[in-house]
């Protein structure tokens, strides 16, 4: 069962997806996770203020192709997506975050965003993550994808 | 009567994007410019004349809220409309760049409809003024 912590966190990502691109995320189990194999990213963002922490997400370089192309009404072969892939994703993470924040901690208070970072993660990384209970399993348009919010201490 | 306008987002996807929100609300669009941070911005304003501004907040190099400051410190560029496009949520921060001459806010994710809605009411493009 999602804690609320968990149910914010998800239902602001879906929406910022959904508004942002265009593209409709639906909570996955770990099993839909199970056989997925091949090249991973790892996106980090860092928040600091009255909540600290980071919000990561780890996707497959297609999803990053698909969301620039939804996001500039291009196809997904389209060489000029394809250079923007990270870019997109980038972006859908730090809407994402702040979005969070907001939802988690109202509008007084003041967050500084870091700029977020992304590097490619190895095998172990990807398993290591799969075992980790705070990361939530995500379908993109059938593309898996995991979101990790991060936060020191308790959330008031 | 064309506009020119100034985007300034350090995520280029982000930029593309207002700028063909523009384009699909029929915006009369004389020049439009582009900048992925705060010190681009400032160096595109330095040769060109700008009606309306939209900048993010988070950008690396220099962010937002640098610039509006910069804007404030010179005489001619403190005139321009400016609007914050952003994931900030916080109304205090918000109250403070409006307090520095922020003219509206859009947060991110944003409805297309809000871009136009700005534009219109700033720079008076339902007015009589279009081209």
């Amino acid at each position: 069962m999602e804690t609320k912590l968990e149910q914010t966190v998800s239902a602001t990502f879906c929406r910022v997806l959904e508004q942002l691109a265009f593209m409709f995320a639906e909570p996955a189990g770990r099993d839909a996770f199970a056989s997925q194999e091949g090249e991973w990213l790892i996106l980090s963002i860092g928040f600091s203020g009255p909540l600290v922490g980071a919000l990561q997400l780890v996707v497959p370089p297609r999803l990053c192709i698909a969301l620039a192309a939804n996001m500039l009404g291009m196809d997904d072969d389209d060489d000029a997506a394809g250079d923007k892939g990270l870019d997109a994703m980038k972006e859908v993470l730090n809407v994402t975050c702040g979005n969070i924040l907001t939802e988690l901690a109202g509008t007084d208070p003041v967050f500084t965003l870091t700029i977020p970072e992304v590097k490619p993660l190895d095998a172990p990384g990807w398993a290591g993550l799969l075992e980790d209970g705070a990361a939530m399993g995500f379908l993109i348009d059938d593309h898996p994808a995991l979101l990790r919010f991060g936060v020191e201490g308790s959330i008031p | 009567m064309a506009f020119n306008f100034l985007i300034v987002d350090d995520s280029e996807t982000v930029r593309k994007v207002i700028a063909k929100t523009l384009h699909m609300a029929g915006v009369p669009i004389n020049q439009l410019f582009e900048a992925g941070n705060g010190k681009e911005a400032l160096a595109v304003l330095q040769g060109n004349w700008v009606d309306l501004i939209f900048t993010d907040i988070n950008m690396p190099i220099m962010g937002g809220i640098e610039l509006i400051e910069k804007l404030c410190e010179d005489g001619m560029l403190k005139t321009i409309p400016v609007v914050i496009v952003s994931t900030e949520g916080s109304q205090t921060r918000i109250e403070q760049l409006k307090a520095k001459g922020v003219v509206a806010y859009i947060r991110k994710p944003f409805q297309p409809e809000l871009i136009r809605k700005v534009v219109d009411e700033f720079l008076g493009v339902n007015d009589g003024n279009q081209a």
